[in-house]
């Protein structure tokens, strides 16, 4: 059975699957659309920079949403689910961006 | 205080982040009553370094990176920037996340007797490893690009 694990433990879990995979998408848009990398550019005077800011934001946010309807240890979601997730989403984010550079 | 200085910090601040996630992962491995003090600690380390690191690498590859770039794209090995230096300043941000995340899974939680937790704390600081080491992997192709590439000059 599975153990129950503190909300903000499983909150910010989901938001760091989420925000990794939302970083491999936003990697190969930006890349692909020039509008977006100039726009990005435009707002904080590189790239890199909003890309940053964008995801560790996105992280925080997320992770307190994720977190709050929650009370105290919950069993959603599981253990099991965030450790897959988290394993699954790094794999994927690795493929989009390496195999997206390799194809450049 | 040369740009360079920037780079090496930088490096070394990236591998004692490595290094803390690996004892965070063989703490957890180990996990006892006495220890999790141990694990949390290895957990602040690892986010405290990770985040340095991406701030003095961030601030030199936004403000000199460029010259460096000139000269790997006009040398003998233009892959270590159009592939290792992109796909590194992209996947850090993943190391980032999983190693900000670090405390959230250690803190709050009895890993000695938690067996979910423990195995997410276990797959965290073992991605940060791995995902670590292709940075640095990386870095040491960036360096060798911009080296044959003055070379040739």
């Amino acid at each position: 059975m599975d153990q129950l694990m503190n909300k903000y433990t499983r909150g910010f879990g989901v938001s760091l699957i989420v925000v990794m995979l939302v970083n491999a998408v936003l990697t190969v848009v930006k890349e692909s659309y020039e509008p977006i990398i100039k726009g990005m550019a435009a707002i904080s005077g590189h790239h890199w920079i909003t890309h940053g800011i964008v995801v560790i934001l996105l992280f925080f946010i997320l992770g307190f949403v994720f977190s709050s309807g929650q009370s105290g240890e919950t069993s959603w979601p599981s253990a099991r689910g965030v450790i897959l997730g988290t394993i699954v989403s790094a794999i994927i984010g690795v493929i989009l961006i390496g195999g997206f550079y390799l194809i450049e | 205080m040369r740009p360079e200085v920037f780079v090496i910090i930088h490096v070394v601040f990236g591998m004692f982040g490595i290094l803390a996630a690996l004892w965070m992962f063989v703490e957890t491995l180990n996990s006892t009553e006495t220890n999790q003090k141990r694990t949390e600690i290895a957990s602040v380390i690892l986010v405290c370094c990770m985040w340095l690191s991406y701030v003095l690498g961030g601030y030199y590859y936004v403000n000199y990176y460029a010259a460096s770039k000139a000269v790997i794209l006009a040398g003998p090995f233009p892959s270590a920037h159009k592939f290792f230096m992109e796909v590194k300043e992209h996947l850090f941000f993943m190391v980032l996340l999983l190693a900000t995340y670090a405390p959230f899974a250690v803190y709050g939680e009895r890993l000695y007797s938690n067996k979910g937790a423990r195995n997410l704390v276990l797959a965290v600081s073992a991605l940060v490893v791995i995902l670590g080491l292709v940075m640095d992997g990386s870095g040491a192709m960036i360096i060798m690009g911009e080296k044959l590439g003055l070379l040739r000059r």
